[in-house]
């Protein structure tokens, strides 16, 4: 008797500890890809600045939030340099790299210019960098999230942008040069208890609802034998 | 008489000026994202200060310069070793910089381990880069990748292959260890350019044309002729 009350004392604990430790843990919540071979991302320089802009078809290919993909959705994205950032610094293995720090938003959404279901948006510093004379340049930092689709909880996040096809990365007037792009990305962030991404995968959720179910029949068949007898 | 003459000749003209100014289109030539948002992509130590980067993933093409229609399911496998005594930290501005330098391989096929339609494959040699204690590393071709494909019709010229990694665990998020980028695990995003010839439509249209013009003629000198 001890041993079957011991028995769902431990099952329980060990739900509340398995769901605690996972309501929170940094997590790959988006993957997406531009649509086409375009290079619809535009960077216009003027003397000291450089603005990123784009407002381009992509396909979600990820999502923390339990939608079937892919997903076709829209990039809406407005960088703007950090003034005095940008700078070209060699490094191992004598590589150049020409860095820049960028401040602004994006969103990816349903329909184009930011409007219908908000499925990732995020705004803060990113920093820039890129081969010098290479065709392409990373976007890398740890914007604020908000989604109206992921649960998203609070806890670091990141976000990683690829552009390429760029004809050349160069500084002009102490900035990065106007460029064209393609572009793809890939957030991680923390996740809330309610999110698809961070609930048991279903053959585990399976396994302990066919367990739990056995112990009940178990327990049923035990009081009937003990009453008939 | 002259008119058709004249006709020709400038057909003739555009039709090779067409084919030397399109006959190798610098542009994108795949974007991919991966399956899902788990985070396939490992780096484990190899060595005393070297790392690799491996991974078999399924991913989405959303974009091919192909006659494929898109979205395309495939995988991914990614093989990637250090270079030895490049990893550094450098500090820019506000932010210290992890890098290293890694060669290796990677496939976007249809089917996982490189099998089936080869959409693309390269050999690369790769700039990793990212901000320490952050989630992110970002691959930029240092020397051009050297690619094949089975459907995109690829000629020599300038080539480009980047990823995007992140979801690394934080902290301590992206660091070095004993002279080299530290484990992790990461989910992957990558975009590829080259020269690829131009379309099969655009092949088609011309060809098309051409044969419409051959035809206008013959009927011509039979008309001619009668």
């Amino acid at each position: 008797m001890n041993y079957r009350r011991i028995l769902p004392c431990l099952c329980f604990a060990t739900l509340v500890a398995f769901g605690m430790s996972s309501s929170a843990l940094a997590d790959v919540i988006l993957n997406f890809a531009q649509q086409g071979g375009g290079t619809p991302l535009t960077a216009t320089s003027s003397p000291g600045s450089t603005s990123i802009t784009g407002d381009i078809p992509v396909t979600i290919s990820g999502i923390a939030a339990g939608i079937p993909v892919p997903i076709n959705a829209f990039l809406n994205i407005h960088l703007n340099s950090v003034a005095n950032t940008a700078s070209a610094t060699t490094v191992p293995p004598g590589v150049t790299i020409i860095t820049q720090q960028f401040l602004g938003t994006f969103s990816i959404t349903q329909n184009a210019n930011g409007s219908g279901i908000n499925y990732l948006s995020g705004s803060g510093n990113l920093l820039a960098f890129g081969i010098a004379g290479g065709s392409s340049l990373s976007l890398q930092g740890s914007p604020s999230f908000s989604s109206s689709v992921i649960a998203l909880a609070a806890g670091a996040t990141s976000a990683s942008f690829s552009l390429t096809g760029i004809s050349g990365l160069s500084i002009t007037n102490s900035t990065i040069a106007s460029f064209t792009s393609s572009v793809t990305g890939t957030f991680s962030a923390a996740l809330g208890s309610s999110s698809a991404a961070t609930a048991p995968e279903p053959s585990f959720a399976g396994m302990l609802g066919v367990g739990g179910i056995g112990w009940l029949l178990r327990a049923y068949r035990r009081r009937r034998t003990t009453a008939v007898a | 008489m002259k008119l058709a003459r004249r006709f020709f000749s400038l057909s003739l003209a555009t039709i090779v000026a067409l084919a030397m100014s399109s006959s190798a289109r610098a542009g994108i030539i795949l974007n991919f994202g991966q399956n899902g948002t788990s985070t396939p992509v490992t780096a484990t130590a190899s060595g005393p200060g070297s790392t690799a980067i491996a991974g078999v993933e399924a991913v989405t093409i959303a974009g091919i310069a192909a006659a494929v229609a898109t979205p395309v399911n495939a995988f991914l496998s990614l093989n990637l070793n250090s270079v030895a005594a490049t990893a550094a930290a450098t500090t820019i501005g506000p932010v210290t910089l992890i890098s290293q330098e890694y060669t290796g391989t990677f496939s976007i096929t249809q089917n996982s381990n490189g099998s089936g339609t080869n959409y693309l494959s390269g050999t690369v040699d790769l700039f990793a880069a990212g901000i320490a204690g952050g989630a992110s590393l970002s691959m930029q071709s240092i020397l051009n990748p050297v690619f094949t494909s089975s459907v995109i019709p690829l000629v020599p010229g300038p080539t480009s292959a980047n990823f995007s990694l992140t979801g690394i665990a934080t902290p301590p998020g992206l660091s070095l260890s004993g002279g080299t980028i530290a484990p992790f695990t990461s989910s992957v995003t990558g975009t590829f350019s080259g020269h690829a010839v131009p379309e099969p439509s655009s092949m088609a249209l011309l060809g098309i044309g051409g044969v419409g013009w051959f035809v206008r003629g013959l009927r011509r000198r039979r008309t001619t002729v009668v």
